[in-house]
């Protein structure tokens, strides 16, 4: 046979063999591909499956009080005494009632009956006596919820007494509130999975719960998904429309949600997803969004220590300068209202109407720049947690100084480097602004005004305040009647909008988005991020 | 010189440059802005838990040290604790680093099959479709970016098609497989339970195809040119004169002789999959390492930060020697010089 014949036999041989190849790999992808349980047409009726972006931490409700951290996990296994309604009420939970006495220093809480904890063993006065002890002797991050308490004193079974160092009037709600006030685990369950180095099971309970709620964990594979079926002895029972099972998954990626929502494959975001996906996706069929007011401010505020910002007439200026409409329509595509003080309009008190506000006036700011001596302008620092909303806020601010002549220099960071600067003693902060958020975790405004005091052990003052004001605000932090503690606070608020430490930018709206089916979401401002599983169905 | 002695040799020459990855996180670590101790206690805790933690991890000593005493924990197996998961670093790692090597091998044998296979093509069809196929193939590969071409696979195959699944590595149903080795291909295959077997394969074909298509594109070009210059070597032309196959010509005496170069590719690839994973993991919700190293990295878990780095590095190190070795077996002469 000819030779080129035979090399073109054979390199059809080989090219034969090589497409096999190709095709054998084509084929396996198709092959799983063509049986693939891949996109399941929606989830079942009695399971919830939800998203979040990251795994839990712990699901230790007395070391983990972070929502990100574990916290909007384990609301599915442990409760509180109280919960709070979305008007900020305080309700009964695992507690039926409460008084306190005429000296305002003992709490006598009664106790609900009938509830048992996940291993069986019962919920009492002891139980909640035990979680407070747990929580002292870890020393742990839920230890900061409880300092005025020097003892819990069980009177009966189901009757309980805390015992106060000071009167605080935001004692109750702080048991309503989201953190470091959860009930469990059980001491037999602790004493269970106890060793000698690790008397009271920290470790164990990182990644196991034992609590009261309404849902067990069953399983846990990290950073894929947590399970949690029905717990059948839950006091609240099983009659009426309840999911049996509820899928946590773990998904990091918004774009990789939104085509697991679009598909069915999720029912629930329980993280807050971009703006923009979130708007997208109202406009979808099978999807909807619950838009709530939220308790998180947007917050710029200055370096009181530093020029010029340590200028009033500085401060004022830029109050004067920034665009809050711009900031509202860009950074949340309108889903937020305006901020007119250091606290959210859903916490009273308001900013008394004889207070100016600060709303755009480029001539005006000119004017008090010229003033201030800065009328050819300056160059600020800018930190600034590198996140969706403030990359917005950051240009919306820089466009609007610029009208001065003024530049802003932004420094994005990740939270914790801007957390060290924030942190660094006065006079050696790095920055003349820095953007950040600050939330009310429960209905009453010392929860964000605190933080304004001198003497507090805060990184959030950016230098502002006085022994008068700290006085107020100590004050009414121990004072029971909410009118008088209304009046000092409208003082604080006052004077903070006097001196602007802070441009208080804008009120973000809460976006939730979930199939069409789910029934029974509520959002609470002051659980954000959480969810009550107990009341979610699907139709 | 003995393969046994080569061997222990490179080895040896490990050393130093893990002391060098060591030292080299350390101090990048240490030089970013941030107290550990304050993150690890959360923002609410007071000054005195902070400065206890502080005292605990040694961060109010000097920073030579600390070094000292990382390095001496680091011989234990210590990789100290996650400021974020308040968890043993080696711990963490190695129950991610599973998930991660699966998908790092299932990228690879694509690479492999795919790369190797478009790069014989295209030399035994040099300037005809197939290779005009694989070079396209090949420049894509290297222009696309790696999270675009895994959104725009997620749309196709799961949003259009309903094919494949976007997230994890299981289906939210499907329970794990018993852990033997943590690969659930593996471990599903030995325990023979074949229906975890195909849905982790499901669930690891879009992410492990965005994962290879940047080596492919590299192996099919280096393929390409290997085979191009061997195929036009004298014992190529002798082998045919003696009238031994095409196939075999090109299969048994061309490939293995073009395979050195393509070998040392791809043990460079693996490495470099390894900590590339970091964007396929966070778009495709997979477990394993990389993301762990993108939240280590955001919240400044700095041992975590460390403990990935060094797990990366040892990985490539290992990759390396694995390609050395493979050079000594596919050409004796390296052995020899």
């Amino acid at each position: 046979m000819d030779s080129s014949v035979i090399g073109k036999v054979a390199r059809v041989r080989a090219s034969a063999l090589v497409a096999t190849a190709v095709v054998a790999v084509a084929a396996g992808c198709l092959f799983v591909a063509a049986g693939a349980s891949g996109a399941p047409a929606g989830t079942p009726l009695n399971t919830l499956v939800i998203s979040r972006i990251t795994d839990p931490q712990s699901l230790d409700p007395a070391q983990e009080v972070t929502v990100d951290g574990g916290l909007e996990t384990f609301v599915a296994s442990y409760e509180r005494l109280f919960n709070l309604t979305p008007t900020g009420k305080v309700m009964p939970a695992l507690a039926t009632s409460w008084s306190v006495s005429k000296n305002g220093l003992v709490y006598t809480v009664m106790l609900r009956r009938g509830v048992t904890f996940h291993d069986g063993s019962p919920f009492n006065a002891a139980a909640v006596r035990y979680t407070w002890q747990r929580i002292v002797a870890l020393k742990s991050a839920a230890t900061q919820y409880w300092t005025d308490v020097t003892n819990v004193v069980p009177v009966g079974n189901y009757e309980v007494q805390f015992h106060l160092k000071t009167v605080s009037p935001i004692f109750i709600a702080t048991l309503a509130g989201e953190r470091g006030v959860y009930m469990g685990p059980s001491e037999s369950c602790v004493k269970a999975h106890a060793t000698a180095k690790d008397p009271w099971a920290a470790t164990y309970f990182t990644t196991h719960e034992c609590g009261t709620g309404a849902y067990e964990l069953t399983s846990w594979v990290h950073n894929q998904q947590l399970v949690f079926q029905a717990y059948p002895k839950y006091w609240g029972g099983w009659k009426g429309h309840h999911v049996t099972t509820i899928i946590e998954k773990i998904v990091p990626s918004p774009s990789t949600t939104r085509l697991m929502l679009e598909q069915g494959q999720l029912d629930l975001a329980a993280d807050t997803l971009p703006t923009n996906i979130t708007l997208e996706l109202k406009s979808e069929s099978g999807i909807k969004v619950i838009v709530s007011p939220g308790t998180t401010i947007d917050q710029i505020s200055f370096n009181m220590s530093k020029p010029p910002t340590n200028n009033l007439l500085v401060r004022k200026a830029l109050a004067l300068l920034f665009n809050y409409n711009a900031a509202i329509k860009l950074a949340y595509q309108g889903y937020a209202s305006r901020a007119f003080a250091a606290i959210p309009s859903t916490v009273w008190p308001a900013l008394p109407m004889s207070a100016p506000r600060y709303n755009t006036n480029v001539v005006e700011a000119k004017k008090l720049l010229a003033e201030a001596g800065y009328s050819k302008g300056m160059t600020l620092e800018f930190s600034v947690e590198n996140l969706n909303q403030w990359q917005t806020l950051a240009l919306v601010l820089q466009q609007a100084a610029s009208q001065a002549g003024i530049k802003i220099k932004v420094n994005f960071s990740t939270w914790p480097v801007l957390f060290a600067q924030l942190q660094k003693p006065k006079g050696q902060k790095p920055f003349q602004l820095a953007g950040y958020e600050m939330f009310a975790a429960i209905p009453n405004p010392s929860d964000i005004l605190m933080w304004w005091r001198q003497s507090a052990d805060t990184v959030i003052n950016p230098g502002w305040g006085s022994a008068t004001t700290d006085g107020w605000i100590n004050t009414a932090m121990a004072t029971l009647s909410q009118a008088k503690q209304a009046a000092l606070y409208q003082k604080v608020l006052t004077q903070l909008n006097d001196d602007v430490p802070a441009i208080w930018v804008d009120q973000p709206d809460n976006l939730t988005v979930m199939r069409s089916n789910v029934e029974g979401y509520q959002y609470v401002p002051y659980y954000s991020g959480l969810v009550n599983f107990y009341n979610i169905w699907k139709s | 010189m003995k393969l046994s002695l080569l061997i222990a040799r490179r080895i040896l020459v490990t050393i130093p440059v893990l002391i060098g990855v060591t030292m080299l996180t350390f101090a990048v670590s240490h030089a970013i802005p941030g107290d550990p101790a304050r993150a690890f206690a959360g923002p609410y805790a007071d000054q005195a838990t902070v400065a206890a933690i502080r005292r605990e991890w040694g961060l109010d000593r000097p920073l030579v040290d600390q070094y000292w005493t990382y390095l001496t924990q680091l011989v234990r197996g210590n990789l100290g604790t996650s400021v974020e998961t308040h968890d043993s670093v080696l711990h963490d790692i190695l129950v991610r680093l599973p998930a991660t090597l699966e998908l790092a091998f299932f990228a690879l044998f694509l690479m492999c099959v795919i790369g190797i296979a478009l790069g014989i093509a295209a030399s035994v069809w040099r300037d005809r479709f197939p290779d005009f196929l694989a070079r396209t193939v090949a420049v894509a590969g290297a222009a696309v970016p790696s999270f675009w071409l895994g959104l725009m696979l997620q749309l196709l195959f799961f949003s259009q098609l309903k094919w494949l699944p976007v997230s994890g590595r299981l289906g939210e149903f499907t329970r794990p497989p018993h852990h033997l080795t943590g690969f659930y291909l593996i471990d599903s295959m030995l325990t023979g339970n074949w229906s975890v077997f195909a849905d982790a394969l499901e669930h690891l074909v879009l992410p492990g195809f965005t994962l290879a298509l940047l080596g492919i594109a590299g192996i099919t070009r280096m393929t390409r040119s290997s085979m191009l210059e061997v195929l036009e070597k004298d014992y190529i032309r002798a082998a045919r004169a003696r009238g031994i196959t095409e196939s075999n010509v090109v299969l048994k005496h061309a490939l293995r002789n073009a395979m050195v170069p393509t070998v040392t590719v791809l043990g460079l690839l693996f490495g470099a999959m390894i900590g590339g994973a970091i964007i396929i993991e966070w778009v495709f919700s997979w477990p394993g390492i990389g993301t762990y190293a993108a939240d280590a990295i955001t919240n400044l878990d700095y041992t975590a930060v460390m403990g990935v780095t060094l797990t990366i590095a040892v990985v490539y190190l290992i990759a390396n020697l694995l390609v050395d070795i493979s050079y000594m077996v596919l050409n004796p002469t390296i052995r020899e010089a």
